[in-house]
């Protein structure tokens, strides 16, 4: 059995490896708790971390944009070029702050579906289960 | 210099009441002399009428002597100083007109004069209405220009946009699958899991030998990355069971390496997602396969 990771890691051409990384990690940024992580370990103080967050702005271009699964993940990169964001992710209750309204604008739209399904009573089931 | 202002010397700053009050002084007592010098005459302190109008006066009755031309010269002294004071009370008098006309127009002028501040704030108020309802105009016609030279830069397809939005929403990372209650571990970021199931862990693992998590992905096949991937998918596109490994962090456990997995599913064919989702109960997801 080829053992995938090491045929990755080895064999692969770089370039794709270095893809792949990147875009992982990009796609992570939109995690609050993990953004959290980083401002506690220091991380977000490093100069060659924020050069680094400079650099990844790329992927907002559309050759790249189409492999973006988490779009969020592009608007907290353009937070984190900001100092000021990136001081404040180190507090915890910021980044549960975060996370809330992250998750409240992601029923968002849901939520309105449903209500719109509700009052329009269209046949399709629409779950009333409002989170 | 005029009379008046010789007259009244350094107090030229008295105001016309003034001045004629000063003048009617003057004539006062003019009189009182002119009425004294009368008294002194013996013709008249003889007189009985003439003396007790004096004495009601308090003008005393002291007969002088006094020569007839002395005492014609001083009655014409004080007839001219009379006449004198008459024509600077006369001056005043039509100063004062003057002054009461020049009043009433200063007041109409005060009158007109605020109408016309108030008509000019009244403009000022509305261009700055105009200026802002203007500048935000501006303001969003810029931002229009900018996103249509982006999108024409851009060059997309409507087919490119199409199968990026079903990208996004299939895996329900834009918005919230319909089902979505709080205790669904689904989120619109990648989880824990993800980002330790993805090929950036295993990169630090092999570089720095940082302990594995307590649940190792195991190596796979190229099949078995797709049956793998599908647990993945089963523990994020369903309610959430406990898969054979049990992955027990928690979402505050402090990640080591950021990891999706969601990269292999882009990897792999997006079929096993479509099917996934079709299998789920949502209705939101799109059943049309490309």
């Amino acid at each position: 059995m080829s053992i995938l990771p090491q045929r990755i890691l080895t064999d692969e051409d770089p370039q794709r490896t270095r893809f792949q990384v990147e875009l992982e990690f990009v796609q992570c940024l939109a995690n609050p708790h993990y953004l959290n992580f980083l401002a506690q370990h220091g991380y977000l103080k490093e100069k060659s971390f924020i050069n680094y967050l400079k650099y990844l702005q790329y992927w907002k271009q559309p050759e790249y944009i189409q492999f973006i699964k988490y779009p969020n993940c592009l608007t907290f990169l353009d937070l984190l070029q900001h100092e000021a964001f990136r001081r404040e992710l180190a507090n915890p209750t910021c980044a549960r702050f975060i996370d809330d309204q992250q998750v409240l604008f992601w029923q968002h739209y849901t939520r309105q579906r449903n209500t719109l399904l509700q009052t329009t009573g269209a046949p399709e089931q629409a779950k009333t289960t409002d989170p | 210099m005029d009379p008046l202002a010789e007259r009244f010397g350094e107090a030229k700053e008295l105001s016309t009441k003034h001045k004629m009050l000063a003048v009617l002084d003057e004539v006062e007592l003019i009189y009182e002399s002119l009425l004294s010098l009368l008294a002194s005459q013996p013709a008249v302190a003889a007189d009985p009428t003439a003396n007790s109008y004096l004495s009601a006066a308090k003008i005393p009755v002291n007969p002088e002597p006094m020569y007839p031309e002395e005492f014609e010269k001083a009655i014409i002294e004080l007839a001219e100083l009379l006449a004198e004071r008459q024509i600077d009370f006369t001056k005043l008098a039509a100063n004062a007109q003057k002054e009461v006309e020049m009043n009433v127009a200063i007041q109409a002028l005060v009158v007109e004069s605020d109408r016309l501040k108030e008509q000019v704030i009244a403009l000022q108020l509305r261009l700055k209405e105009a200026e802002q309802v203007l500048a935000s105009a501006l303001h969003a016609a810029r931002q229009k220009t900018d996103t249509i030279k982006a999108a024409d830069e851009a060059q997309l397809t409507l087919d490119e946009i199409i199968r990026y939005a079903h990208r996004i929403s299939v895996g329900f990372s834009a918005s919230a699958p319909p089902n979505w209650l709080p205790g669904d571990p689904r989120r619109p970021y990648p989880t824990d899991l993800e980002m330790r199931a993805g090929i950036l862990a295993r990169q630090l693992d092999n570089n720095q030998g940082i302990p594995p998590p307590q649940n190792q992905i195991l190596p796979l096949t190229t099949d078995g990355l797709t049956a793998t991937t599908r647990e993945y998918l089963g523990s994020n596109a369903g309610p959430y069971t406990m898969s054979p490994q049990p992955l027990s962090q928690t979402s505050m456990d402090s990640p080591k390496t950021p990891v999706t997995a969601s990269l292999q599913r882009e990897a792999s064919a997006e079929e096993p997602d479509v099917e996934m989702m079709s299998s789920d109960e949502s209705t939101t997801s799109s059943s049309d396969d490309e």
